[in-house]
């Protein structure tokens, strides 16, 4: 997946190939839906923005002018996407309903299983998917800017440099809030072992 | 460089995000400070971890659904754009536009409101016409209906027999209306030996007024004439001579049934050959006193007028007959 192929597909599109947008959707669907996961932190508001993030890109892809790459873009309309839910009344009452402090369990548990695992082992497996349970507790902890600059560079694989175009952060902030979201992560994961 | 400088920048190190002076400087401390060292493996086995947790995957059903959104959505986002995008524009020209309607609602409904029907048509609830005008807005202009059947038809209608008023029209009258003209009284037989002032209408009949200390006219033979009981002593300003001046009469009382904010429903000659003429008229009830007053300023009547009860609110009937003097 280039960006260079991103780009001809928004030309299509631009140029009447509906079907162009769709391309784009299969292609970038699973980056979009990750991004929201790890940000709301739940398996329907994680679809619900995602699918909200995708019409915002389909009202807009007419007058994309390609001064970003396509995946820079569409990041970009997601993050934005999901802290306007963070803020949101309904999500923050949905929110008080949920404690950390239980056992994850249903979709999200779920999620973490069709994650490819290499440990063969049964014992490694339920391991792992209860590590992986506590890091989304700790990163769902963080403050909403710490958590969109680890999400796109830690789970996303994103540079910093993306990581600015998406967020408008500088470099200078993009690497402390980045720094400090680590190293609370690390507090909160040291103390659960 | 200390161990808090270093750990703050062990994220963008493990990034190599740094400068190569400062690069160089945390490796110089990382060589020496085992608790740096061990920091710098544990972040950055983190950063691994949490690289490996994978992208997730997204529905299956996930593009179905963005279609079903967006059918739905393109209707409503369409007409939204058309209302309100601009908003700079749209917003104040819809509003304008419906402030402009509201007021054109708004001024055709008072100019056509039931309103001012109802009003007029309620000022008399006696009468069995439909419409009701306003008289004392023309008091100079009473209206004539048609003939007397018609007038029948309208004491029926209103339930009220009309007060009957006979005018004397007297010999060589003298002609006059308090307001109108000049105020006339009737000559005297012996006023014919006074000496008189004498002038000539525009018709050419001699026409001879007498006020008491003042010019008397000259009597034509044969005539005689009775002092009435009401009369108006007035000074002439204008001599006329006529042997029954009835159309001046008539259009005397024209003027005051206008005046008093009457109308005139009908007209008719005379039919038995003895009286002169017959006004059928209405006047309005507060009104009816003051035109009794002018009227016998301006003729004698035969018999004395009823009285009309106080809080009389319908209009007065008057069947006036020009009677002419025997």
């Amino acid at each position: 997946m280039t960006a260079q192929q991103d780009a001809a597909l928004v030309s299509a599109y631009q140029a009447g190939d509906n079907k162009a947008f769709d391309q784009l959707v299969i292609r970038h669907k699973d980056k979009v839906f990750t991004v929201c996961y790890w940000f709301l932190g739940d398996h329907a508001e994680a679809c619900d923005s995602a699918q909200e993030t995708f019409i915002k890109a389909f009202r807009s892809l007419k007058k994309f002018r390609f001064e970003s790459s396509f995946s820079t873009w569409i990041y970009r309309i997601a993050v934005n996407t999901c802290k306007n839910r963070l803020k949101s009344s309904q999500y923050k009452k949905k929110k008080k309903t949920l404690s950390l402090n239980e056992p994850r369990t249903g979709s999200e548990v779920t999620m973490f299983e069709e994650i490819a695992d290499d440990c063969p082992s049964p014992m490694n497996e339920l391991e792992n998917k209860q590590r992986r349970i506590k890091i989304y507790e700790a990163i769902d902890a963080l403050p909403p800017e710490q958590k969109s600059v680890v999400v796109l560079r830690d789970i996303q694989g994103l540079s910093y440099e993306e990581i600015t175009d998406i967020t408008s952060f500088g470099m200078g902030t993009v690497k402390s809030r980045l720094a400090r979201a680590r190293q609370t992560l690390r507090e909160l994961l040291r103390s659960e072992r | 460089m200390n161990c808090t400088d270093v750990r703050e920048n062990l994220s963008a190190y493990i990034d190599d995000m740094l400068d190569r002076q400062m690069r160089d400087l945390i490796d110089a401390h990382l060589s020496m400070c085992k608790d740096c060292r061990e920091e710098l493996a544990a972040m950055r086995a983190l950063v691994e971890e949490l690289r490996n947790t994978g992208e997730m995957k997204a529905p299956q059903d996930f593009l179905e659904t963005l279609h079903e959104r967006l059918e739905t959505e393109s209707f409503w986002s369409r007409l939204r754009e058309f209302l309100f995008v601009p908003a700079q524009i749209k917003i104040p020209l819809e509003f304008a536009t419906i402030s402009v309607i509201g007021v054109l609602i708004f001024s055709l409904y008072s100019i056509y409101s039931p309103q001012e029907n109802l009003r007029i048509l309620s000022q008399d609830s006696a009468m069995k016409s439909s419409v009701v005008l306003e008289k004392a807005s023309q008091p100079s202009s009473p209206s004539i209906s048609a003939d007397e059947d018609e007038a029948s038809e309208y004491v029926q209608a209103t339930k009220q027999q009309p007060i009957e008023l006979a005018l004397i029209l007297p010999h060589k009258a003298d002609i006059g209306g308090q307001g109108l003209a000049e105020e006339k009284e009737e000559i005297p037989p012996s006023a014919a030996a006074m000496p008189a002032q004498r002038q000539k209408d525009s018709e050419g009949i001699d026409y001879k007024a007498h006020a008491a200390g003042k010019a008397v006219p000259d009597v034509k033979a044969g005539s005689s004439i009775e002092k009435p009981a009401a009369q108006i002593q007035a000074t002439p300003k204008e001599e006329k001579t006529s042997e029954h001046d009835l159309p001046e009469i008539v259009q005397k009382l024209h003027e005051l049934i206008g005046l008093s904010g009457g109308r005139i429903l009908s007209e008719e000659p005379d039919r038995e050959g003895r009286e002169k003429r017959i006004i059928f008229a209405e006047i309005p009830a507060v009104q009816y006193k003051n035109f009794i007053d002018k009227v016998l300023n301006l003729a004698q009547v035969q018999e004395p007028l009823p009285e009309i009860p106080g809080d009389q609110e319908a209009p007065v009937l008057i069947r006036i007959r020009l009677v002419a003097e025997k």
